[in-house]
């Protein structure tokens, strides 16, 4: 133990050498800090040398952690990894698939015990800043002569990778939260999209196309994280964030339990054991008509029933009651490279590569929308045209649906420290108000309980 | 005559209802990857597949997959190698507890005893430690070395309950003709032990194979992951999406496992018995 | 020939000494090299990291907290004993979990190791396809039982509402009262195996004269079983008891693959509880005080195991 304090000692002093900045924010285990220390400082350096290296013969094995969520993903993955093979015959990349809940777990017991990877995808990178393991991009962005630039990314979407003034990942999509609806399935029922305006329309839908076997809503209580995110949504419309325990937001707390509660007679009895494949599932069946989802969506349900993208429609989470508008919370996927990977300079090639507007278009026509200025929407259609071949048109509504919205309800996506232990508490206690085992009152005040206690032990 | 009919009907119908209990949810496996993804998640659940299609089997053998061979090597290398591993160690710990009462052997019994407790989640992190310090995360090598907490206190414990099974008067038969220890225990004693040695090194590969926890941790490339965590990466990165080809996956892996038990059963059952009767 | 003639003279204490060590290892050294392996093993990959995990337990150490580590002396221990509302919960969860796993497992495992012992047709292949639930790996198998107990697409409803049995679907995974049966059933399904490979084997060692006679008594297949088969498999059940209570204790794929420990921690057991605190919420410090409560536990419970059910064996 006191070997690795000493270690830590000099980690630190070296760092604050290096960087000239004060102390490390979070540094987790001691032996890290000393091996981030000389990271920095070869980053630093590159900044006047970084162009010596010869790309055509450059020799290195690369991991690649790479969470997607669907096959279309995976062949991304494939893609660029042949064509980084073409350029840099020598460079072979390796990726770890692993689930967005695994990888976290995974990562930590990497870094933790010195095992580091070299490039990961990322979305929320709070943990893993925390966890120290992600390297400082500014410098790099910072260094003459480089092809990316920061200016290139649409606004708010490079905030999310952004901790203390240091950016950790270099954003390549935007990602929001937003609610989907079968529009078809809303009409049949008598309403239109444009009357889904505040929570009691999304309650009135709702109560509306619940008939004959199908449900108007689908909240997936199943799993933790998916329990939560579904009223973090629609909480930003009731400018609340669901970890706000504060007296002044209680009523907008109770507010926001008590529409989940309304809704509870409108979603199948299951969604209480569901996760998002269940959820994505029985709404491509058309048996569920509005799911909180986001712009991975046509990825997600495409294999299962392509006719559901031509029939769904998109928007902000409508306005809550205590809400100035419909907000919809824009968080990126970017890519990320650690501070004890031992190919850096590799890594930074390859998060360019990453982000070119060649391969950006790409990867956006799969997943949606792109946090980069420069590429180009025609661009990614006529190549969503060959990933979705049997959904285009849908998809080309969505794709519209989605820039509508970021333009007019984006907001930035609040990072929440403890986020995963919170989840928990989150589901707890919806299960139980759900199943009429509390009071809206009794669950804000456990909500409350549990998510104070989690605050105190981060502090 | 009349009973011993009622008894064999009596008997084929428990082990019909057996068979239901055991296979159903296996069978409901094998009859979803047979349909085709739109007819898979129909409302009403339904045994008939209307327009059958291997494009699932397709998909988990080819390429795009999720390379099922390549991690179908990686398991059976590095549970052999923990079935190897356990045997011998098992074999020479376990007739020592068996036979020789060494000043100490009480504690070594309490010992293995506990350490057939410490498994799993409890050790994680130091056995993530210890692994990377010398540089055998993913490998095989770990994985084996790991598996052996599942494998090597129970197998030693089980074999010496074997060892005393066999007569005291195999091994002074042998000193009479001059044979030293070692050969002893080569010659006489392992060829007749085989039952019991086979049976826990069955028993070890098993338990290596149902492994997913450890390897999940310890391994992440595609040279040493087992085909538990590459199924279930996939899985959860993208059940939602390909649900058809990773549940055939599945089946591929159950059922070579499958077929070869129905050949080996009987010397699992042998095996076990002495040794585990008296253990 | 003179040296040899010298060491035989009484010697020094020195030389005494000596000789009594060569004595001993010639008596026992055989012994501790066959013992050795074991014991190695054992000691550096189970008893190293669990006074590891031990070590840690006495120390704040959250790897999110920006705290770094620092001792904390029984800290963790006293805010899990004390101030988790959810610790005794799980604690209880666990025990359910285990006896009932290991109840359930034996109660299906007898039956069939002697339905599976009777001279039937085609035994071998019964008896592997037996085999499958043990070989089938969590991952996949637990989707299968997820869907089959699912509340809306579920096999389980559907049939039980084909029988009449139920009138309105049971979202068996999400209701308090049914939740645990069903993962106790699944655990029973999984773990079956084994327990029935363990009795067939003991069923092997009894002698078939014991049950002949018993036939020629008179006494019925009833009698026959509680009076001698019964008795004899004990000695094998106990064994296995102890390896099934020890193996449902660690092993927690099955609830993480079906309820994930949920909602909340109301299927959480305490293995789960350790490895969301260490994996998912990082808190090493913590998830090692649960492993160490664990393992007290379990050592607990299997003594007292021991004291009940070993007594009358010999």
């Amino acid at each position: 133990m006191s070997r690795g304090k000493k270690r830590f000692a000099i980690g630190t002093a070296l760092m604050a050498l290096a960087l000239a900045v004060s102390g490390c924010g979070s540094s987790g285990e001691s032996g890290n800090a000393n091996r981030a220390s000389g990271g920095s400082a070869e980053a630093s350096a590159a900044a006047t040398g970084g162009d010596a290296i010869d790309w055509s013969t450059v020799k290195a094995d690369i991991r690649f952690v790479y969470p997607g969520t669907s096959e279309a993903e995976k062949e991304l993955a494939e893609q660029f990894k042949a064509r980084m093979k073409e350029k840099y015959p020598n460079i072979n990349i390796e990726y770890m698939y692993l689930s967005w809940t695994d990888m976290e777990k995974k990562l930590s017991v990497m870094l933790n015990s010195g095992d580091v990877p070299d490039l990961t995808q990322t979305q929320d990178v709070t943990n893993l800043v925390r966890l120290n393991g992600l390297e400082d991009l500014n410098p790099y962005f910072e260094r003459e002569g480089e092809t990316l630039k920061k200016e290139d990314f649409l606004p708010g979407t490079m905030e999310y990778a952004q901790e203390d003034g240091k950016l950790y990942a270099v954003p390549n999509l935007a990602n929001s939260f937003t609610l989907i609806v079968n529009e078809k399935m809303l009409n049949e029922a008598g309403m239109k999209l444009e009357e889904l305006q505040t929570w009691e329309d999304v309650e009135r839908a709702a109560a509306a196309m619940t008939k004959d076997g199908k449900y108007g809503f689908g909240y997936p209580l199943g799993t933790a994280r998916f329990a939560f995110r579904v009223p973090f949504t629609a909480a930003y419309s009731n400018d609340l964030l669901l970890s706000d325990t504060s007296e002044g937001s209680k009523s907008k707390y109770l507010e926001t339990l008590q529409h989940f509660k309304n809704l509870e007679a409108y979603q199948p009895k299951a969604h209480l054991t569901w996760g998002y494949p269940e959820m994505f599932r029985a709404y491509s069946n058309g048996e569920v008509g509005m799911i909180a989802a986001g712009t991975f969506f046509t990825a997600n349900v495409y294999s299962i029933n392509p006719d559901i993208v031509n029939v769904s429609r998109t928007i902000a989470y409508p306005k809550g009651p205590s809400g100035t508008a419909a907000k919809a919370p824009v968080s990126n996927v970017g890519i990320a490279m650690f501070k004890d990977g031992k190919n850096k300079e590799i890594a930074w090639r390859l998060m360019q590569e990453w982000s070119s507007q060649e391969f950006n278009s790409t990867m956006a026509a799969v997943v949606n929308v792109t946090a980069i200025k420069s590429t180009s929407l025609d661009e990614i259609i006529s190549k969503a045209e060959k990933a979705y071949p049997k959904a285009i048109e849908g998809h080309k509504t969505l794709l519209n649906d989605f820039s509508k919205l970021l333009g007019e309800s984006g907001v930035p996506m609040d990072k929440i420290p403890g986020q995963s232990e919170m989840e928990v508490v989150v589901q707890e206690q919806m299960v139980k108000l759900l199943t009429d085992k509390e009071t809206v009152e009794e669950a804000y005040a456990n909500i409350k309980e549990g998510i104070d206690k989690i605050k105190a032990k981060l502090e | 005559m009349k009973e011993s009919i009622v008894r064999k009907t009596s008997n084929y119908l428990w082990l019909a209802l057996l068979m239901v209990f055991t296979l159903l949810p296996f069978a409901w496996l094998i009859d979803t990857t047979l349909k085709p993804d739109s007819e898979m998640f129909s409302t009403v659940p339904t045994w008939i597949v209307s327009s059958l299609t291997w494009d699932n089997y397709r998909w988990a053998l080819g390429d795009t997959g999720l390379q099922l061979p390549r991690l179908l090597l990686n398991s059976i290398a590095a549970c052999g190698m923990t079935a190897l591993v356990t045997g011998v160690i098992a074999c020479i710990s376990g007739y020592g507890l068996a036979r020789y009462k060494v000043p100490g052997a009480g504690l070594v019994v309490v010992l293995i005893v506990l350490a057939q407790m410490i498994q799993g989640p409890l050790i994680m992190i130091p056995w993530y430690k210890m692994a990377a310090a010398f540089s055998l995360l993913n490998t095989k090598t770990i994985l084996v070395m790991i598996y052996g907490t599942l494998t090597i206190p129970v197998g030693v414990w089980i074999m010496s309950g074997f060892f005393r099974t066999l007569p005291n008067e195999l091994e002074e038969a042998a000193a009479i003709d001059g044979a030293g220890k070692w050969r002893t225990l080569l010659t006489v004693m392992i060829p007749l032990s085989l039952p019991g040695l086979v049976s826990i090194s069955l028993y070890a590969f098993i338990l290596g194979w149902n492994d997913y926890q450890y390897s999940l941790i310890l391994t992440s490339s595609i040279s040493a992951k087992t085909v538990q965590v590459g199924i279930a990466e996939l899985m959860e990165s993208m059940g939602s999406t390909n649900w058809g080809g990773l549940l055939a996956s599945g089946v591929i892996v159950i059922l070579p496992i499958v077929v070869i038990f129905a050949f080996i059963q009987k010397y699992l059952i042998e095996g076990m018995t002495a040794g585990g009767v008296k253990g | 020939m003179s040296d040899l003639l010298e060491l035989r003279r009484p010697s020094s204490p020195l030389i005494r000494r000596r000789g009594r060590a060569s004595a001993f290892l010639k008596e026992f050294g055989f012994g501790y090299v066959l013992l050795a392996p074991v014991v190695l093993y054992i000691v550096a990959f189970q008893f190293y990291p669990l006074a590891e995990t031990i070590r840690l337990s006495l120390f704040d150490y959250s790897l999110i907290s920006g705290r770094g580590m620092s001792f904390n002396g029984f800290g963790n221990y006293k805010e899990l004993l004390l101030n988790d509302s959810n610790f005794w919960s799980i604690f209880w969860n666990s025990l359910v979990w285990v006896l009932g796993s290991t109840v359930l497992q034996f109660a299906i495992a007898i039956p069939a190791a002697l339905v599976l012992f009777n001279k039937i047709r085609l035994r071998g292949l019964w008896r592997g396809l037996m085999m499958v639930p043990w070989v089938s790996p969590v991952v996949i198998i637990g989707i299968v039982w997820k869907w089959i107990y699912d509340g809306h697409y579920g096999l389980f409803n559907h049939y039980l509402k084909a029988l009449g049995i139920i009138s309105e679907n049971i979202v068996w995974l999400g209701d308090e009262k049914w939740v645990w049966p069903a993962l106790l059933l699944t655990s029973a399904w999984k773990g079956f195996p084994y327990i029935t490979l363990m009795m067939l084997s003991g069923l092997t060692g009894i002698s078939r004269e014991m049950i002949e006679a018993a036939h020629m008594d008179g006494a019925s297949a009833w009698q026959r079983f509680v009076r001698i088969t019964l008795p004899m498999l004990k000695p094998i059940m106990y064994a296995t008891g102890l390896v099934s209570i020890v193996s449902s204790w660690t092993k927690f794929e099955m609830i993480w693959a079906l309820t994930n420990g949920g909602p909340g921690y109301s299927t959480s057991i305490l293995p789960t509880y350790l490895y969301t605190n260490s994996f998912v919420y990082f808190d090493l410090g913590r998830g090692s005080a649960i492993a160490t409560l664990s393992m007290a536990i379990v050592l607990i419970l299997v003594g007292v195991y021991a004291r009940t059910f070993g007594r009358n064996l010999e």
